[in-house]
């Protein structure tokens, strides 16, 4: 279980979601979402948004406990 | 990209969401501890970034469908299978349209489209640029 004291020791360029998260990709040829992020009003979190695909059909994740 | 009218509705819905979720975080109060602030304008910054692509996507969607793009121009080879996408709406074809000219399944194309081609012959190839009455120039510079 992570916690927020975390943020102030990350890489400050996976907070960086300027130009479509450029510089992350750049560096770690990937990118991060906080996966408790929200993503709408009702609550629903990033984990919730990557389990869907464009088609509105549900896609597989892996999770990787940190 | 958005590739049909089904991935735009969801894109739409998405990107409402998205800025619904953007107001309720502006409108909740300012945390006073540093990492709650850090973490709540990665939160923002996160849902702005994803929001302007889904902006960008359906923006580009719908410049495709108004079929007013007279001519694509190439900067690679590697780029003729979105071209080919992007011909299929500016030509005002749905994906089952084009299954119906070529004479295969609708889930073929999707399937095509949505692996960019990767997979497609040349003959394959060939026969949409056909059915979308296309005229190709090509040029080949040799490095």
């Amino acid at each position: 279980m992570w916690t927020l004291q975390l943020l102030q020791q990350l890489d400050p360029v996976l907070l960086d979601f300027s130009n479509k998260r450029a510089a992350q990709k750049a560096k770690y040829g990937g990118e991060l979402f906080i996966s408790s992020f929200i993503a709408d009003a009702q609550g629903r979190t990033f984990l919730d948004f990557f389990q869907e695909d464009r088609n509105g059909n549900p896609k597989g994740i892996v999770e990787v406990h940190l | 990209m958005i590739l049909n009218e089904r991935q735009y509705g969801i894109t739409k819905r998405k990107a409402q969401e998205f800025a619904q979720a953007i107001a309720k975080l502006n409108a909740s109060p300012k945390p006073t501890e540093i990492n709650e602030q850090i973490y709540l304008q990665a939160n923002l910054d996160a849902l702005n970034s994803q929001l302007a692509e889904f902006q960008a996507e359906m923006a580009e969607y719908e410049e495709l469908k108004k079929g007013e793009i007279k001519q694509l121009k190439l900067d690679s080879f590697e780029h003729l299978p979105e071209a080919l996408i992007k011909a299929r709406i500016i030509r005002g074809l749905t994906q089952a349209q084009l299954a119906e000219i070529l004479n295969v399944k609708q889930q073929q194309v999707q399937r095509d489209e949505t692996n960019k081609y990767a997979s497609a012959s040349f003959t394959k190839l060939l026969s949409i640029q056909k059915a979308l009455n296309l005229e190709v120039k090509e040029e080949l510079i040799f490095k």
